[in-house]
């Protein structure tokens, strides 16, 4: 049995050994370099400077290299989210679940980018973050206030979390991994 | 002289008092005595109103050489001499003890002009119809050309690159700018590092070479306007060659009407059989090589290396190569040094479906292979990614944008940025080097993106 295991072990390493491409894309201060951070590290910091560009990093998760385009989310920086977004696996949308002034201008930025023709199809991960704060919105209230339900041409996946707690970070892993895997 | 296979063919012709009596004859084929790589010839020309002959052997040498001598029925041979194309533009030709009533010459390198006593003269001329099948070498011959020993464009000494179809040899620093034009414009090819087809190589010899490239692209050139010259900054260059090839403003004033008309017919004639001979070559030895479609320049910096490892006795001789797909390109050697400063610029065309820029260094050893001194990947995506979100960089001023982040499975010392300086994308990459001792290399890229 254990031989046979290891056998399977090796298919599956051979066949998970892959590399993801994720668009990281919100706006300003949501908390996006803190979810690479979390994700690559573990470590949070409440002192975070406003991302010029982007920031490229690759994070390897079990058998799974993620390649993350943390995308700055200041006004001049998000006409050119789509050029960031074509070739990815998967996009994913940060929002400050807290800041409930920004919730709209979250939603219409997001709705615009996923109207681009060049992004059809490409699945949504939408992370509603800063769940530790208190008044942040539930996920049912995200959704509707996001109207998430009106895209209906590709994948649309909702978890609330806190970088700061490190809530449902796993989650989120696992939903990546699972989508690196689909694929292929 | 030992006679071996035809390699180059001196069609002799004759002129006598200003008229021309026509061919006089065909040289027979000898190969140079002294040096094996140089190719000789024989010729032998009869007077037909005198009975005196002259018996002429020239060889030619791909080293810049012609070597000649010349011989009589009566006094018999001269010893070889050399005459050296490069320097040499006229000169009396024998020089005192020979009665062979040769005086001066002119030469390029495919041909040479003899001033005989009586008015008259010969020309002897390179007759490149023979030279098919022999391509490398017909292309380093012109390359010896003495106008093609310096760049078209800024007459930069020795030019290493050759825009195939426009017909010129450039330096390395013009050879970014006319990539920069697109393909379309100018096809750009290593004479040393890239494989080239016969019709390219036919397609350069059609031209003939920079000075008669330039007479016609050159024709011209307004008041006010002048080339750059070899230290000439990236702009001023950038400016002249669209001006001479894209606007095609300093041509003739009738050609340029043409050009208007039919989109250039000097090039297009020339540019088709190009494009023939990539069709051609696909199907044959280079499979898709041909059909690579690039999308812009990386142009490398190799700025220096600090506390390489020892690979000689206390030192090495580290030389820095770099790979992208099946691209080569490599630094200079510097001796003995484990803090070598190259600040040298390489180029590599990047296709469409780039991978990562292998970089490894070597330390350079005469008699034995090269040791290897670390190695390390660059991930030029970041870069070529956020140049393309930006579009034209000259829109920008200086500023960020992006970041390629240090961590554990890449081979960086620190976070790089990606910037724009004065217009052009840069990135600065500092390389700890990878299964070696110890090694750090520092770098800048550029992007020169190709304009559609």
């Amino acid at each position: 049995m254990g031989l046979w295991d290891a056998l399977l072990n090796w298919l599956r390493s051979l066949f998970f050994q892959q590399e993801m491409e994720l668009s990281l894309i919100g706006l300003q201060n949501a908390g996006k370099t803190s979810l690479v951070n979390v994700i690559a590290t573990g470590g949070y910091s409440e002192d975070m400077i406003p991302t010029v560009g982007f920031n490229m990093r690759k994070v390897t998760k079990g058998n799974v290299t993620i390649k993350l385009w943390d995308l700055g989310g200041q006004p001049r920086f998000r006409s050119m989210w789509e050029r960031y977004c074509r070739a990815v696996s998967a996009i994913v949308y940060v929002v400050d679940a807290a800041d409930h002034d920004n919730v709209s201008i979250s939603r219409s930025e997001i709705h615009d980018l996923l109207s681009k023709p060049s992004l059809s199809g490409i699945p949504l991960l939408v992370l509603g973050n800063k769940i530790d704060k208190p008044g942040a919105l539930s996920k049912q209230a995200l959704t509707d206030q996001m109207d998430l339900k009106s895209i209906t041409d590709r994948e649309v996946c909702c978890y609330m979390i806190s970088c700061k707690n490190s809530t449902n970070i796993d989650s989120v892993i696992d939903w990546l991994v699972k989508h690196s895997k689909s694929k292929s | 002289m030992s006679g071996s296979g035809p390699k180059s063919v001196f069609r002799v012709e004759y002129w006598c008092r200003g008229s021309r009596l026509g061919l006089v004859g065909m040289s027979g084929f000898r190969s140079g005595v002294e040096v094996k790589s140089q190719v000789g010839c024989w010729v032998w020309i009869s007077d037909r109103s005198s009975k005196s002959c002259l018996g002429l052997s020239v060889g030619v040498g791909i080293r810049s050489q012609f070597k000649y001598r010349f011989s009589n029925r009566e006094s018999g041979s001269c010893p070889w001499s050399t005459l050296e194309v490069v320097k040499l533009k006229e000169r009396s030709l024998v020089e005192s003890n020979e009665p062979a009533p040769v005086c001066t010459y002119k030469t390029n390198f495919n041909s040479m002009l003899l001033f005989l006593p009586n008015n008259c003269y010969v020309l002897l001329q390179i007759d490149n119809s023979v030279f098919i099948g022999q391509s490398k070498r017909r292309l380093k011959d012109l390359l010896l050309q003495k106008d093609n020993r310096v760049c078209a464009d800024c007459a930069s000494p020795d030019p290493k690159w050759a825009s195939t179809n426009i017909g010129v040899f450039i330096c390395l620093k013009c050879c970014g700018v006319h990539r920069s034009l697109g393909t379309h414009i100018s096809k750009v090819l290593s004479v040393t590092l890239d494989e080239w087809s016969d019709d390219e190589i036919d397609a350069m010899v059609e031209v003939g070479g920079n000075a008669s490239a330039n007479s016609i692209y050159e024709a011209y050139i307004p008041e006010g306007i002048s080339k750059p010259g070899a230290d000439a900054s990236h702009e001023q260059r950038s400016k002249f060659i669209r001006s001479k090839y894209e606007r095609q403003e300093f041509l003739k004033p009738s050609l340029r009407i043409l050009s208007n008309q039919k989109k250039g017919s000097l090039k297009t004639s020339l540019s088709n059989k190009i494009t023939d001979s990539f069709r051609s070559s696909s199907s044959t030895s280079q499979k898709s090589e041909g059909m690579v479609e690039f999308i812009g320049m990386l142009k490398v910096k190799v700025i220096k290396g600090t506390n390489l490892a020892i690979r000689d006795m206390l030192s090495s001789d580290p030389y820095v190569v770099l790979n992208l797909g099946k691209q080569k390109v490599q630094t200079s050697v510097v001796k003995s040094n484990l803090n070598p400063i190259w600040n040298e610029e390489v180029m590599l065309s990047v296709p469409q479906d780039y991978g990562a820029v292998r970089l490894q260094v070597y330390d350079h050893d005469t008699f034995s292979a090269d040791d290897i001194m670390g190695e390390a990947e660059i991930d030029i995506q970041p870069m070529i990614t956020s140049a393309m979100a930006f579009g034209d960089a000259g829109m920008f001023g200086n500023m960020q944008i992006g970041k390629w982040l240090k961590s554990n499975d890449n081979a960086l010392l620190d976070d790089s940025t990606v910037n724009i300086v004065d217009g052009k994308v840069k990135q600065e990459v500092n390389l700890k080097l990878q299964n070696v001792e110890s090694g750090d290399l520092e770098l800048e890229l550029e992007w020169i993106p190709l304009d559609q």
